[in-house]
């Protein structure tokens, strides 16, 4: 176990996605359980997490290491689960996306890159989201937490759109909501309704597992 | 990408040369005043017209041309571990650390005081851990130690607590000289600090076109042992030198070159350095401004007239007439430094840490100079064009509406390309309201504890702690 460990630490800290792959395939030949790999997985996202916190690494590197990390386990690990019949332990479920009228998706996708390697499970709708579909994506994937990211001021306005047409549809108490982008603040959040706002990545993280307590 | 400067020139070859004419006017029909028998008496010997009465030497252009051939293009001043060394030459850029001034703003009630010998080890220890200042000099007059032996205690502490190159004291003979048998103990003897010079030195002649006793004579021993001199004159637009920029270029050139023949004289091949520390006056007080943005086209002015002799040049920017550490304090010192430094001025001295026209040194100031130092060494390096800069490929394999924030290029090269900052806060309001809502100075004062409390000079050779020690026991009983 220690000997995994240690081998997908190394891989993940070299930041080289194909490093990671390789670790992960080597590591099933191993015959190592896909559900251990994960976890020495996660364990080294914690260390970058770490390091990040203490400034001896930046941003693209915890992004990097989150989609390493992401591409491993959606390509190679979760589908041996499901034939297991197990699940990957999860914190809880986000959908998240961009809203309609926006194409800026960089930031959405840090945070979706950060919530997936604190422990969540994500699901990306993408940039341009209408309306309806954040409802319909609410309906179908029935997530703990709606995430919007909005960059321009013309575009903020469809977050309180989405929130408006969650209550009408009787959702809007089944969902945490959360929101961010650049013309976001807290005043904002507050005034149309959301649960949680965030000012960036990491305070995401923070914002979605607080949410996950007050829920649980 | 080295950092060099050169980039920024006022002047054409054309308008140098006038400079030259004028100043060839001005040595030739008016002369220097050396405050000094020894000086006058070697200049004479040499072929200048000498009034010793009078104690001004008139010198001849060839004087000057010989001198010029003589002084070499460039030097080298070394730390006592010899990799940490300023290569005067070129288009470098190197940075020091204040010096030798009488106040320093207390850390904890951030009122100004007088220095003592603590300061003086604290600020060392302090300069040595901040990587884009190069050279140190011993920050405060200490008014605790008898004031004969301050240049002794202030070396000592200097080779005691960092590696970096420092500055010798030249106020006068005796003092030169204990300062040049203290190097020559780190250097290992006095032929190896000929070789591998350890102390940088100012003459500042007094303007108007006077050299001083006191420095003229600390030069003298200072040139014997070949250590590399600065004559850098304080010429003030307005007061001490023509309202005119051009006219104090002139007035300042006339004063750095007589000071550099008298040095090629003394000793043939002795590195030398041209300098300023000119700026203009305010003009309602008479008092120095040092932080005017006059100061930095000074600057870049004597970096040219130094290329244009082919010497290795020194400025004094990123200088303040600021109390405290404030706005005032970044505009000025961030304009004239990035000036200075875009010249290609090879040595700017006086820098890190002043404020009050370098009357008073701040240890919150240090850590934001190093910063600020830091930027405009980011700014020397430009922009590297290449095939991987122009990253042609990386555009192809990212696409319309991707990132490139996961891209190997980025991790490969964002260290090389970005100036990464220590103290400089970008973070979002919230954050920055929840961790204190604390300003520069605020932060920069923490950064100070910090480094104090963490950082340990490398030490010096006992055998050598000792010998300096020695010498210092001996200077004490001198007087």
């Amino acid at each position: 176990m220690l000997e995994l460990s240690g081998k997908i630490r190394d891989a993940m800290l070299t930041f080289e996605q194909e490093k990671v792959m390789e670790a992960v395939e080597s590591s099933l030949k191993e015959g190592y359980d896909p559900l251990e790999i994960i976890r020495a997985i996660s364990s080294a996202l914690k260390e970058i997490g770490d390091k990040f916190s203490k400034g001896e690494l930046f941003l693209m590197h915890l992004v990097i290491a989150g989609e390493a990390a992401k591409n491993a386990i959606s390509e190679y690990l979760e589908p041996l689960l499901k034939k297991e019949k197990t699940d990957r332990k999860t914190i809880g479920r986000v959908v998240l996306g961009t809203v309609e009228g926006d194409i800026h998706d960089i930031g959405k996708n840090i945070v979706a890159s950060m919530l997936f390697s604190a422990g969540f499970d994500v699901i990306d709708l993408g940039k341009d989201v209408p309306v309806e579909e954040f409802v319909r994506a609410v309906k179908k994937y029935n997530p703990d937490i709606l995430g919007m990211s909005a960059l321009l001021t013309t575009t903020r306005p469809m977050q309180k759109e989405v929130i408006e047409a969650l209550k009408e549809n009787n959702l809007r108490e089944k969902v945490k909501v959360i929101v961010g982008g650049a013309p976001v603040t807290a005043e904002w959040a507050k005034e149309i309704g959301a649960d949680g706002y965030a000012e960036d990545a990491i305070e995401a993280v923070k914002v979605a597992k607080k949410l996950m307590e007050e829920k649980n | 990408m080295n950092p060099k400067g050169g980039q920024l020139k006022f002047l054409t070859n054309d308008e140098l040369y006038e400079i030259h004419a004028a100043t060839m006017e001005v040595l030739e029909q008016i002369g220097v005043r050396f405050l000094s028998e020894k000086a006058l008496r070697i200049l004479e010997n040499a072929g200048a017209h000498v009034d010793f009465k009078r104690k001004i030497a008139r010198i001849p252009e060839y004087l000057v041309k010989e001198a010029l051939k003589k002084a070499p293009s460039r030097c080298i001043v070394y730390g006592r571990d010899f990799k940490y060394k300023m290569k005067l030459e070129d288009g470098r850029v190197y940075f020091a650390m204040l010096g030798w001034v009488p106040y320093v703003l207390d850390l904890e009630s951030g009122r100004r005081r007088e220095g003592t010998l603590s300061d003086i080890e604290l600020f060392f220890r302090l300069g040595d851990a901040l990587e884009n200042i190069h050279c140190l000099d011993w920050a405060v007059w200490p008014n605790d130690i008898p004031n004969s032996v301050v240049h002794a205690y202030g070396l000592y502490m200097g080779f005691k607590n960092t590696m970096k190159p420092l500055d010798g004291y030249i106020y006068g003979e005796t003092a030169a000289k204990d300062n040049i048998k203290m190097a020559a103990v780190v250097a290992g003897g006095e032929e190896e600090l000929m070789k591998k010079p350890l102390l940088i030195t100012i003459e500042n002649p007094v303007s108007p076109l006077q050299h001083s006793k006191e420095l003229i004579e600390g030069l003298m021993v200072y040139a014997k042992y070949k250590q590399p001199i600065v004559i850098a004159p304080e010429d003030q637009s307005g007061t001490t030198a023509p309202v005119t920029l051009a006219g104090l270029m002139v007035q300042q050139n006339a004063e750095i070159l007589s000071g550099i023949v008298l040095v090629e004289l003394i000793n043939p091949g002795a590195p030398v350095l041209y300098g300023t520390v000119s700026t203009i006056a305010d003009m309602k007080s008479g008092g120095i401004a040092l932080g005017a943005v006059e100061a930095g086209i000074i600057n870049a002015v004597t970096a040219q007239l130094a290329q244009y002799y082919g010497i290795p040049s020194r400025g004094t920017a990123g200088t303040t007439d600021s109390k405290i550490p404030d706005i005032q304090a970044g505009i000025e010192k961030a304009m004239t430094l990035m000036m200075a430094a875009l010249s290609g001025i090879n040595f700017v001295y006086s820098f890190a840490g002043a404020l009050e026209s370098t009357m008073t040194i701040s240890y919150e100031q240090l850590v934001i100079d190093n910063e600020l130092a830091g930027m405009v060494i980011r700014a020397l390096k430009g922009m590297r064009i290449d095939d991987e800069a122009l990253a042609v490929d990386v555009i192809k394999s990212v696409g319309p509406g991707g990132h490139y924030l996961t891209q190997k290029h980025t991790l490969e090269n964002f260290r090389k390309e970005h100036y990464i900052p220590t103290i400089i806060n970008r973070e979002k309001r919230e954050l920055w309201e929840k961790a204190g809502s604390k300003d520069m100075r605020e932060i920069a004062r923490e950064k100070v504890k910090k480094i104090l409390k963490e950082h340990e000079p490398e030490p010096l050779d006992p055998d050598i702690e000792k010998e300096l020690k020695d010498i210092l026991k001996e200077i004490e009983r001198r007087i």
